[in-house]
């Protein structure tokens, strides 16, 4: 129950700050200029309105998860507000958990909503309701796991660091993630044995950010096949947990005075 | 305790379950339009422009993609690889970074022959830009000599000779090519040359291929020499090429076989791949195998 209150009292913070407005609007009108410019592409309007509407929806959701999960336990700490909660009942990990919760809820709702604005612009494109619409539901939501993962990294940099420096660590690993066939790759293939463990422990700890990422065969028309959603949220759901219980540590022995 | 025992269990979890994931198929995007994917920017001079003072990292990135590209279509069946966007992505990494040589001689070894004029402007663009390089000079030569056009070949090579710190056997390369552009000593020593001075793995793997497919054509050409010997000394075919060789142990004619020919168990000659030669009783004919490697060796 506390967990739950800190999450929705987290969650109002979140729809207050004007930078999650400007954002989502920003998709909003990205998708509507996608519309408009894919008139010039020669029949290719679904594929265009998919391709920049999800392209859009993950970039900006991973802004929102940086510029906001940064800030989420250092801006507490800042304030001293952190001092006042901690006072209470509150156990510290419920205090992470919380806040955690909370933003997910946020990006929930913020996916949802930029989701259901290209469902309907591809409803425009398309005029009528095409199975690709159906289809962008499950994709969305793993874009939303993403999401759920650089969060809990952003929160996990924001227990100990500044959000600037936060917010960057949160970038270099998502470009990492990114990465992760390549770390994959060389892990495989390199000759020398120090690189190819290096790059297996890698592998492991850097989040597997393709695992969440059909965009492009959702673009060509293909589904994603429901066992690879059930073993990308089991992905998500531990390497989440891991990530958690490390904040949890972190803010466990942390000093406020 | 609670959190770091949760920590572990959980980060050693991800290992199973990745490696699952791994393995599972995925949805694949049509390959006829990676080459779009792969190439992304259309104008080269434009992507400088905003790269904003990191173009080099951007050349290295475009490098790597250029790999992955080449590697991507070459899986499989090495006989039938479309390059159709490698002319592309190297001019964006040239464009990024014009002194990126490994850009050059990857294209010099890998271009189609069906984009040599593409190719040789490449190659002159290197050249101009970096007149100490006389490797591309090498390069040029070699693209020349591959398209049976001695006199280029040759003065590509003589250009490259003139270079502060070229080797000296580039000159004699030069007249070798201009006197005996299509002799087989020539091309061995061309691709000698090649496998010595590249620093490119696959420049190096291609060049060993090729000189190991004059050696197995040198060794056709005697193993068929002899088998016409034969033929005229006893009347028939011998049954197989070991017996061949067996016969030539018999009549002091191994000296016509070359030193490097090896045989296998059976005392039947293979071909610098490992592979024995093909024979057809019949006809008194050696040829390559089809299963080896150096037959299906297109360049």
């Amino acid at each position: 129950m506390k967990v739950l209150a800190i999450a929705l009292n987290t969650f109002r913070e979140a729809v207050r700050d004007r930078v999650l407005y400007n954002l989502v609007a920003f998709v909003l009108l990205l998708i509507g200029a996608a519309l408009i410019f894919s008139q010039a592409s020669l029949g290719q309007e679904a594929r265009i309105v998919t391709d920049a509407g999800l392209s859009a929806v993950r970039l900006f959701g991973l802004a929102i998860a940086i510029f906001i999960g940064v800030g989420l336990v250092y801006k507490e700490i800042e304030k001293r507000t952190v001092l006042v909660l901690l006072s209470k009942p509150i156990r510290r990990s419920q205090f992470i958990l919380g806040k955690y919760f909370g933003l997910c809820l946020t990006l929930l709702v913020n996916t949802a909503v930029m989701t259901a604005a290209l469902t309907l612009a591809l409803w425009y494109a398309q005029s009528a309701f095409t199975s690709v619409q159906a289809r962008l539901w499950p994709v969305a939501y793993l874009l939303w796991l993403e999401l759920l993962v650089m969060t809990a990294w952003a929160l996990l940099f924001s227990s100990f660091s500044t959000p600037m420096l936060s917010a960057l660590f949160t970038v270099l690993l998502f470009i990492l993630g990114n990465w992760a066939a390549d770390l994959k790759l060389f892990a495989d293939t390199a000759s020398s044995w120090l690189t190819r463990v290096l790059c297996r422990v890698l592998y492991h700890v850097v989040p597997n950010l393709p695992d969440f990422n059909f965009i492009a065969p959702l673009a060509h028309g293909q589904s994603v096949p429901p066992k690879l959603i059930a073993g990308a949220t089991v992905y998500a759901a531990l390497y989440i947990s891991a990530l958690l219980a490390l904040t949890v540590l972190i803010f466990e022995r942390r000093n406020f005075k | 305790m609670k959190a770091a025992a949760l920590l572990l269990l959980c980060l050693i979890l991800t290992v199973p379950v990745q490696a699952w994931l791994d393995r599972q198929p995925k949805p694949r995007v049509p390959t006829n339009v990676l080459e779009d994917e792969t190439l992304y920017v259309k104008s080269t001079r434009t992507f400088k422009g905003f790269s904003l003072g990191f173009n080099a990292f951007l050349a290295d990135w475009y490098w790597f993609r250029t790999i992955q590209y080449f590697g991507s279509q070459v899986e499989g069946d090495s006989t039938n690889w479309r390059l159709d966007a490698l002319p592309e992505l190297l001019d964006l990494v040239l464009e990024l970074d014009p002194q990126y040589l490994a850009a050059y001689r990857f294209g010099a070894a890998f271009l189609p022959d069906t984009q040599y004029p593409q190719t040789v402007a490449l190659l002159e663009r290197g050249i101009r830009l970096n007149p100490a390089e006389w490797r591309l000079q090498l390069d040029l030569g070699y693209l020349h000599w591959r398209q049976k056009r001695f006199a280029e070949a040759a003065a590509a090579y003589q250009s490259a000779s003139r270079v502060p710190g070229a080797p000296a056997w580039l000159s004699v390369l030069a007249a070798s090519v201009a006197a005996q552009g299509d002799d087989r000593a020539t091309a061995r020593e061309i691709f000698t040359r090649l496998y010595e001075n590249s620093t490119d793995e696959y420049v190096r793997q291609l060049s060993q291929a090729r000189l190991q497919q004059l050696q197995a054509q040198t060794e056709l050409e005697q193993l068929n020499r002899l088998l016409t010997r034969y033929h005229d000394q006893v009347g028939a075919c011998p049954p197989t090429l070991a017996a061949l060789v067996q016969w030539t142990l018999r009549t002091g004619l191994r000296a016509e076989l070359s030193e490097e020919l090896h045989l296998d168990e059976h005392g039947a000659p293979v071909d610098p791949a490992g592979v024995a030669y093909a024979y057809e009783p019949g006809n008194c004919a050696a040829a390559f195998n089809a299963q080896s490697s150096l037959a299906r060796l297109k360049f």
